[in-house]
């Protein structure tokens, strides 16, 4: 009997925990050894984290890559890449502001939308060396994620149970050859 | 149940007791810092709530538990919950107005009445950076549209030569021409080590298209840039953009960082506010809960610890009630509850002590009563106690023969059972003694008493018990059956009469038949034949009667000699078969002998031989008096009656024509010889083989003789 409420609960969260994100497509090519990838996402955010990002909060969004090789018993994770970017926004000059955390390069657009079509398209990204991928069935995952680590421990509790903070993408996978 | 009870609670007790301690332990690391707070903050939340939870359902075991007894209406539970209503009432309201203060205090706003001045200074000061940037960027727009103008008139090579000076002379940092399709046509740039330029995005481009020129202020790495674009019409097929990237001074752009961080800071933090006074509200509701529900808990466990006592000494009370008095309780309090349970103990241990001497002494007085009952129930006579007032306090088997009245009803309860009729025998008798209790002193007196409806001699011997302080008088009574006292006189005056008789008689009759022999012999060879015949038949006479004699002086022997023979177990049965075999096969064989053993029980303890004379005397007298020997029968019974076994003896003969009880005495005989001492030897045998013996005649012809003998297993 409790266990049937817990189940339903879980349903309910489940229900709540629709994706927002989606990763519509995805092709990589091999060059000098390195293989590239390019991506094709559809993120919208909704105007909660539209909201909080104009009231000071920095939002760490991004790819988050695996890569899996093909063992005689299940597919094993050999290696993990992200890719991260920043969101803020800037009240002088009115721009999201979208920074590279690595490079801490940063890039103004006057409107969130220029800023979500310039990350749900990533081009070129090199991913993976291809000596990695010498006689191995190697299978790659990717995912749009919101790295809700990062953000302020009252708004975790939110970002967790509200619908409003799932930005995460279900996971795209690939066959690497 | 009680067990699963107990074992849920001691698991949620360790829940409890293990995420207090996870929580007081993240606790500790959350306040080290504020960074460690927001680490530490959700596990500490989830191991509090989970802490609570389990503290939350304690309280409701116990509270549940505490409805149960409460409406089994346990002792002490009224006093447990008026306790535990009072401590709530006073504990709970303080609470309960804390709590309402402290979160009404936590969603209050109070900041904005303190900080609405800095707030609007904060304001202004974003508006003063925003226009000194606006300024400049107009500034640098105007120049850059003179710059437009003047270099759409350059070809390729002036362009590539002459834009670095324009770069100076304007005070822009970068100045990039490039085409519609964001190719770089040209370049000057204040930092000589880059290489490439800024390059535009195509939003910009596009934008340029669409509306000609544009500035925008952009924030790099704290810095502000005014970036400007702007369309050059070169010609009609070639149009080309340029990009005009200028620093804004370091003391404006130093400024209006500080502005924005701490805007944004300030938005951030109104942000979060609401989030924060929530937390902060739901960590002060669960240390709330948590709080009430320990004082629910401790209020519980003091009130039941208050009235375990109480609910002790009911427990005890009602054990004593029930006569057990070894009830004591531990004593481990000093308060008033402990000298109650002191002087409870002391009660019990009392009244124990008391229970046990008293129970002692009830054993003695028992003891002495079996004793006493022992003695008068072995006493010959009868005996009876009467109180002063005549009621009847003991008596004995005798009294219960001789009255033909069971007395035990005089002590039952039982309504059934009319006492005035089963008593008619000893009322009758208590009333012929009357008259003599009213005397109050020592008599000895004959009284006839009627008992069942036939007047019996009885010869009493009252004496009256002396009245002191804790007897108030009363009587003992002895009496025995007058007949039956004469009866055994008068046996007694036969034995001795039998015995003398023997005696004086048997000593010369041997001398008497020798001398007879004697004559007979000497003077046989002298007389003549005639004499000779005469003197033969008188020797014979007088031998004859010497035997007979000497056959009536061994009757009287046997009447008169006290029984010392030895008693064992014997099968009546087997004796019986054994002299019926005998007889079969005897003088009297045509008579005919059935023997008919129906008593399972046919072990009596007895002498062999005196019980084969008993039985040979009443098989001889029953062929005696059986005329015609040819159509003679003889019939022996035994059957089992209660814890007796009954024998007999039944013939077809000439049965009795005297008082049939007579037959029984001494001298008493219907035959023509006879010494008339083989019944009364019967009797005397049988009476001491503790029996009876009866003889009757039968309905049609004969008589019969009935014979009562105790079984060996009776005890007898």
């Amino acid at each position: 009997m409790k266990l049937k409420y817990l189940l339903f609960v879980f349903f309910i969260v489940c229900l709540e925990s629709k994706a927002e994100s989606t990763i519509n497509g995805l092709s990589y090519y091999q060059s000098e050894s390195i293989v590239y990838v390019n991506i094709e996402t559809s993120i919208e955010l909704s105007e909660t984290v539209v909201d909080a990002i104009k009231n000071g909060l920095t939002l760490n969004v991004g790819y988050a890559f695996k890569f899996s090789e093909a063992k005689w018993y299940k597919f094993v994770d050999f290696a993990e890449l992200e890719k991260n970017y920043l969101i803020s926004y800037d009240n002088i000059s009115n721009n999201f502001i979208l920074e590279n955390p690595v490079t801490s390069n940063v890039t103004n657009y006057p409107s969130i939308n220029l800023l979500l079509h310039k990350i749900s398209n990533l081009r070129d990204f090199p991913l993976i060396s291809s000596t990695h991928l010498i006689d191995k069935k190697v299978e790659g995952e990717v995912r749009f994620q919101l790295n809700t680590g990062n953000l302020p421990v009252y708004l975790k509790a939110d970002a967790f149970f509200s619908a409003d903070w799932n930005i995460d993408s279900d996971w795209y996978q690939w066959q690497l050859n | 149940m009680a067990i699963k009870l107990r074992k849920t609670l001691s698991i949620l007790s360790v829940v409890v007791i293990l995420f207090t301690l996870i929580s007081l332990y993240l606790l500790s690391k959350a306040s080290e810092g504020s960074k460690q707070f927001e680490n530490y903050y959700i596990p500490l939340m989830i191991f509090a709530v989970i802490g609570i939870g389990a503290l939350f359902f304690i309280a409701i075991i116990y509270l549940y538990k505490l409805f149960v007894n409460y409406r089994r209406r346990v002792p002490g539970t009224k006093l447990t919950v008026s306790l535990l209503l009072r401590t709530l009432l006073l504990a709970f309201l303080p609470i309960i107005f804390i709590s309402f203060f402290a979160v009404k205090f936590l969603s209050y706003d109070f900041q904005i009445s303190f900080d609405q001045g800095i707030n609007e200074a904060l304001n202004n000061s974003l508006k003063l950076s925003k226009k000194a940037i606006d300024i400049r960027a107009i500034q640098a727009y105007n120049k850059t549209k003179m710059i437009t103008n003047l270099i759409s008139r350059f070809d390729y090579q002036e362009l590539m030569f002459k834009l670095e000076q324009i770069r100076k002379e304007s005070e822009a940092y970068e100045l990039v021409v490039f085409d519609e399709n964001g190719f770089i046509m040209a370049m000057a740039s204040q930092d000589q080590t880059q290489v490439i330029p800024n390059i535009p995005e195509p939003s910009e481009i596009q934008r340029s298209q669409e509306r000609g020129s544009f500035f925008t202020i952009q924030s790099i790495n704290d810095d502000y840039q005014i970036k400007i674009v702007t369309r050059i019409e070169r010609s009609a097929s070639e149009v080309y953009f340029l990009q005009a990237i200028y620093s804004i001074p370091f003391s404006v752009s130093q400024l209006a960082q500080q502005v924005q961080n701490t805007v944004t800071e300030r938005d951030k933090f109104y942000y979060i506010k609401p989030k924060i006074s929530n937390t902060l509200t739901f960590t002060l509701l669960l240390i709330i809960c948590a709080v009430s529900l320990l004082l629910l808990l401790s209020t519980i466990r003091f009130a039941n610890n208050m009235t375990q006592p109480i609910r002790d000494l009911l427990r005890g009370t009602i054990k004593v009630a029930k006569g057990d008095f070894s009830q004591q309780f531990k004593m481990g309090r000093n308060d008033d509850f402990g000298t109650l349970i002191r002087s409870f103990n002391s009660m019990t241990r009392s009244l124990d002590e008391t229970t046990r001497l008293a129970e002692k002494n009830r054993v003695e007085v028992e003891k002495e009563r079996a004793y006493l009952s022992t003695v008068i129930n072995h006493i010959t006579s009868a005996v009876i106690t009467l109180d002063y007032k005549h009621n009847l306090l003991t008596y004995n088997t005798p009294a219960e023969k001789l009255l033909n009245a069971d007395l035990s009803v005089l002590f039952t309860d039982d309504e059934r059972i009319d006492k005035a009729n089963s008593m008619n025998n000893y009322i009758n008798f208590v009333n012929a003694l009357t008259p003599f209790l009213q005397q109050g002193k020592n008599i000895e007196e004959e009284i006839e008493v009627d008992i069942n409806e036939r007047e019996k001699k009885f010869i009493i011997r009252v004496t009256p018990l002396p009245v002191n302080r804790d007897i108030l008088g009363g009587f003992v009574i002895i009496f025995d059956d007058l007949g039956l006292y004469w009866q055994k006189q008068k046996e007694a005056a036969w034995e001795e009469v039998a015995r003398r008789l023997a005696h004086e008689i048997k000593n010369p009759l041997t001398p008497i038949q020798l001398a007879a022999e004697r004559i007979n012999y000497k003077l046989t060879p002298v007389l003549p034949e005639k004499e000779q015949s005469i003197l033969s038949r008188s020797i014979e006479v007088i031998t004859n009667q010497v035997k007979s004699m000497k056959d009536m002086v061994d009757d009287f022997s046997s009447y008169a000699k006290p029984t010392t023979e030895r008693k064992s177990a014997i099968s009546l049965n087997h004796l019986l078969q054994e002299l019926i075999d005998l007889y079969k096969e005897g003088e009297f064989k045509n008579i005919e002998y059935s023997l008919q053993l129906n008593a399972n029980n046919h072990r009596i303890k007895g002498n062999t031989n005196l019980l084969r004379q008993v039985f040979h005397n009443l098989i001889k007298n029953a062929i005696e008096s059986i005329d015609n020997k040819n159509a003679g029968k003889i019939e022996i019974i035994t059957e089992n009656s209660d814890n007796n076994l009954l024998i007999k003896v039944i013939d077809n003969g000439a049965g009795l024509t005297s008082n049939a009880q007579q037959v029984f005495e001494p001298y008493i005989t219907t035959k023509v010889k006879g010494s008339g001492l083989g019944l009364a030897i019967v009797k005397k045998i049988i009476i001491e083989h503790q029996g009876e013996i009866s003889i009757m005649n039968n309905a049609d012809v004969g008589a019969c003789v009935t014979i009562k003998l105790p079984s060996h297993e009776a005890g007898v």
